[in-house]
């Protein structure tokens, strides 16, 4: 049996420094060791390219870790009635289902999300996105002087692609991408929001209310759109219940905002910071899709994911054991010198680029496809159409979420 | 060890050898071949790892079996689906395939 501890000094996951630059913090992880064992967090860190991918993608660790979410939401003073209304919903969530009935549900949920179906959403896509930027130009004429870059523009591209997916109005966008917001102080591990359980459920209980209600409207009013979609799979008894519906409706609100808000920001920080990806992204000397798998792999959304032990192994030398938890951090696995050349430089021609962004697995983002697209379209017209934009600071202030990499607030002069 | 041709989107030819056992995505992977994503490692999720079977192995290679996860999936491929598509993670390597020729899909997403 083998066990690599940190030293104390190491252990802390949300430590200014980790949550400034997780891609030197893990990467000293991975200097001790690419698995090693948190005595603060309690748990396994994976860190290098190679166990990251192969822990994910294997039959060593599983995603069913709702019921020990359950026991730790309820453990919590408080906490207790929060935790049953949203578990509820959660328990229903294919991200955490195990085959065959996340084999069987992947397939009924992942048509609209294919690459096929999603590859048909590019027309509009681009269109929402020229609305975005010419009520983005609109504003910055009106009323000239910084703009938050998150809220004002990376948000709200997620926000009206979902929403049009699902058929929702323009005037709901907001509200849908308020509540995800909510929800991810609860399921990505916020620190310091002492509130964070009662925000969660409030958001949560509109959010459901809301969908049920949409819900009952497509089976009325059935349309082209998502929702009709599901909804005609449910009524037409392939094997999805009503409350595996309205949770995954709930799962592509929450999964669809956050992660791409985060890595279109992210991105145009990035821009920022590199003059000569902006010049390449101006002159359309680099191909759009290239580009987006580098930026998913330099500065992409998700910081780290979370596993169970499901079975004892030895990986990297370590013991583990069922049962103990893991934290995959992909964040050091797109960074690893071991896997990419000049791995803290960005490069829009990078390739081969085989960055873990969308993790890998049976839980791979079911969502890449259209993550891909909003971002291959959001990002280079963004810097067509303001060349010379400004970040306004250069120490931009980032979330202290365990399993995102997102920012507070990206204020920019639009130029 | 058996010898996989592919032909990877731009046209180009890789003679790569590829271990019994191993399936044509992994073969793909490791080597580096262009075109090829394969992003769920062989989990039969992201049908990233689009191939066509060139016409001359398709009967030893076989088509997708009907009524499979794999059969079903295929619907869901960004590139053209034609009667030679597999998954290459479900395809894997016998010594009778060795030689075999297989064109990467133009797009995986």
């Amino acid at each position: 049996m083998s066990k690599t501890v940190l030293p104390d000094h190491m252990t802390d996951l949300l430590s200014p420094a980790a949550v400034k630059d997780p891609y030197a913090y893990f990467g000293k992880y991975r200097d001790i060791s690419p698995v090693v064992w948190n005595p603060q967090w309690k748990g396994w860190i994976f860190t290098s390219n190679v166990v990251v991918r192969e822990g994910l993608a294997g039959d060593t660790m599983t995603n069913d870790r709702i019921t020990r979410f359950e026991d730790q939401l309820t453990s919590r003073a408080g906490g207790d009635q929060n935790a049953d209304i949203i578990y509820r919903t959660m328990v229903q969530w294919i991200v955490y289902a195990t085959p065959p009935r996340h084999t069987h549900l992947r397939l009924l949920l992942s048509k609209p999300f294919s690459p096929r179906a999603v590859k048909d959403q590019k027309a509009a896509v681009e269109q929402i996105i020229a609305e975005l930027l010419d009520e983005l130009e609109q504003k910055a004429k009106n009323k000239p002087g910084p703009v938050d870059l998150l809220r004002e523009y990376a948000a709200q591209v997620p926000a009206r692609v979902i929403s049009r997916l699902m058929g929702v109005p323009d005037q709901d966008a907001a509200k849908l991408g308020h509540w995800s917001e909510e929800l991810t102080l609860l399921i990505l591990g916020a620190m310091g929001a002492e509130d964070r359980h009662t925000r969660a459920k409030e958001a949560f209980i509109e959010l459901e209310n809301y969908v049920r209600k949409m819900v009952a409207a497509r089976r009325k009013n059935p349309g082209s759109d998502l929702v009709s979609q599901w909804v005609a799979a449910r009524d037409s008894n392939v094997g999805l219940t009503e409350e595996e519906l309205i949770a995954s409706c709930i799962l592509v609100i929450f999964g669809g905002h956050e992660t791409t808000m985060n890595l279109i920001a992210n991105s145009l920080l990035a821009v920022h910071q590199h003059p000569a990806a902006r010049q390449a992204l101006i002159e359309g000397s680099v191909d759009p899709a290239m580009a987006v798998e580098e930026f998913l792999r330099f500065c992409g959304p998700t910081r780290s994911i979370l596993r169970d032990v499901a079975k004892d192994h030895e990986v990297a030398g370590q013991t583990l054991r069922a049962g103990e938890r893991a934290l995959f951090v992909l964040a050091a696995a797109n960074q690893d010198p071991g896997a990419f050349e000049d791995p803290g430089m960005l490069k829009l021609d990078r390739s081969p680029n085989r960055h873990i962004a969308f993790g890998t697995g049976i839980h791979q983002c079911l969502g890449a496809p259209l993550a891909r697209l909003e971002a291959q379209v959001a990002i280079p017209e963004f810097v067509r159409r303001f060349p010379g934009y400004r970040v306004l600071t250069e120490d931009p202030e980032w979330q202290p979420l365990l399993m995102t990499r997102g920012l507070k607030a990206l204020p920019a002069e639009l130029l | 060890m058996p010898t996989v041709n592919y032909v990877d989107p731009a046209g180009a030819r890789h003679e790569v050898e590829v271990p019994l056992g191993q399936s044509l995505m992994e073969g793909a992977v490791r080597n580096g071949i262009a075109g090829m994503l394969g992003e769920c490692g062989g989990n039969l999720s992201c049908v990233t790892c689009h191939v066509y079977i060139d016409d001359a192995w398709l009967d030893r290679v076989g088509p997708a079996l009907a009524g499979s996860l794999e059969e079903e999936l295929l619907d869901n491929v960004s590139a053209e689906r034609l009667p030679s598509s597999r998954l290459s993670c479900q395809v894997h390597i016998g010594a009778e395939l060795d030689g075999v020729v297989v064109r990467v899909a133009p797009r995986q997403t």
